[in-house]
């Protein structure tokens, strides 16, 4: 998984790419950490160009949707492939985390 | 037809006789009867006794033959009464059990439509829809049970990490321990080099230099102690690490398959079992019309009863002229002064019973017209009333 930043101020989008699994969670741990220090109120994570998901990935978000609510900013999901969205589906994550199509 | 007055009374007794009659072929339909009255030939003197009394023998003959024919017919009628109120009866049967196998068809149709659509599991009726959606509920759990191991996994696989920077941490102190202890073990060679030029005033430094470099090979030794410790923290990390990953690596590409397959399979069973229905719900329908209509054909069936009513009518009828015909006879036989024998017209009422076409009507004829055998016991009147009474067990639908 590789990630880059925008934000427009309010908003800080990580738009990450390729495959999100296990093995991507210092990585995504150290992303949210970098995010978390722009001292931005919302972060949202950006599927667009993510190709698949595996349980661990879900893990993740779940985390971090966690410590968001520990921390006091807003975590959010956004534009999940298909494959991805049923997989959300699935596992009903959109009553935990938001999930948000642009 | 020529017919003389008779001479010869009719005796019943006379086989060939009657194998005449009834061997005579049948006539065809073209084939044209003579019903003329008999003729009276060499006929006495117009307005003469012996004509009257003649005449008078011949109406009472004719009279007898009315009368004879009268009760054939009074039989015959009743024969037709008795077959038409016994193939009724027996059509009303076969229509209410008709009426009975069309209906329990019909209800046997309605509980399969009910049944179709739900399964018994445990004693309880289950629909399919309620089985698609617990099998997705099941396949929803396991997922859920995924996610929320997989959620733990991930905050100790966190955890795990930290601890592994720490462990990583505590190896850098050994090696700074590793370098203070070479250091100082440099430092009390130096002091043991230095005691030793100082000869014997340097004695005493030389064993505290000893000493110190003793307790820097302790050290040292301890520091080794501790980086193989922490060496095997950092490997049971590492192991635990990769365990970790194989619990919340959960590739839930086949949960969705089979949530999908499920899905599909269950759609195909539904919208199989809904056409079913409608195909049964038809054959219900047509069952139910069927029942109707059965229904109003044993209704329509009671035509018997105004038929019979008709027939009964027609046997009064016959039964006065009979009586008529008699009491005719004994005025004239009082007016005459004398008792009238008439003697059967044989040949005439032959052709009569040849213009009938059933062989068994024939023979019933040739019985009650031909003889004077009776069937006691079956009077017309019984016969109505016993139809009368017949027509309450015709159910009415």
């Amino acid at each position: 998984m590789d990630y880059a930043f925008s934000s427009d101020g309010t908003l800080l989008k990580c738009m990450l790419t390729g495959e999100f699994t296990f093995n991507d969670h210092p990585a995504f741990r150290g992303m949210i950490d970098e995010a978390v220090k722009t001292g931005a109120k919302s972060i949202q994570i950006d599927l667009a160009d993510i190709e698949y998901i595996d349980s661990a990935g879900l893990g993740m978000f779940l985390v971090a949707q966690e410590r968001a609510r520990e921390e006091g900013w807003r975590f959010s999901i956004s534009n999940p492939r298909e494959k991805v969205e049923k997989m959300f589906t699935l596992a009903k994550l959109g009553t935990i985390v938001t999930i948000i199509k642009d | 037809m020529a017919m003389v007055a008779q001479t010869n009374t009719y005796d019943p007794t006379e086989e060939e006789d009657m194998q005449e009659i009834e061997n005579n072929a049948l006539p065809s339909q073209d084939d044209q009867v003579d019903h003329s009255l008999p003729v009276i030939p060499g006929a006495p003197p117009i307005g003469s006794n012996e004509g009257m009394h003649d005449l008078l023998t011949l109406w009472v003959g004719l009279s007898d033959v009315q009368k004879r024919t009268f009760k054939a017919l009074t039989k015959e009628v009743e024969v037709a009464s008795e077959l038409i109120e016994t193939s009724t009866d027996d059509l009303s049967k076969n229509f209410r059990d008709l009426a009975t196998f069309s209906r329990n068809q019909a209800e046997e149709l309605k509980s399969i439509i009910e049944t179709a659509g739900t399964v018994i599991v445990d004693d309880k009726k289950i629909t399919l829809t309620d089985v698609l959606h617990v099998m997705e509920g099941s396949i929803g759990s396991v997922v859920e049970q995924i996610l929320h191991v997989s959620k733990h996994g991930m905050s100790m696989a966190y955890a795990m990490s930290d601890l592994y920077g720490n462990v990583e941490k505590v190896e850098a102190r050994v090696t700074d321990i590793e370098t203070v202890t070479k250091q100082t073990n440099l430092l009390a060679l130096n002091a043991k080099i230095e005691a030793m030029r100082a000869g014997d005033a340097g004695a005493g430094f030389s064993v505290v230099a000893d000493g110190v470099r003793e307790l820097s090979n302790t050290i040292n030794n301890l520091s080794g102690q501790i980086r193989q410790e922490i060496s095997d923290v950092s490997k049971a990390l590492a192991k635990s690490q990769d365990n970790l990953k194989e619990v919340t690596s959960v590739d839930m590409t086949e949960n969705i398959l089979a949530k999908e397959k499920i899905e599909k399979i269950m759609g195909c069973l539904m919208a199989r079992n809904k056409a079913f229905s409608k195909s049964i719900e038809n054959s219900a329908d047509n069952s139910d019309n069927m029942t109707q209509k059965v229904s109003e054909m044993i209704t329509g069936i009671q035509f018997q009863d105004r038929t019979s009513q008709r027939l009964g009518n027609i046997l009064d009828a016959l039964n006065i002229l009979s009586e008529a015909g008699d009491e005719m006879k004994a005025k004239t036989e009082e007016q005459v002064g004398e008792h009238i024998t008439p003697e059967l017209d044989r040949e005439w009422l032959n052709q009569l019973i040849n213009g009938f076409h059933l062989g068994e009507m024939r023979e019933r004829f040739i019985m009650h017209a031909l003889y004077d055998e009776t069937e006691e016991g079956e009077p017309v009147v019984e016969a109505v009333s016993s139809m009368d009474t017949n027509e309450d067990d015709i159910e009415l639908f």
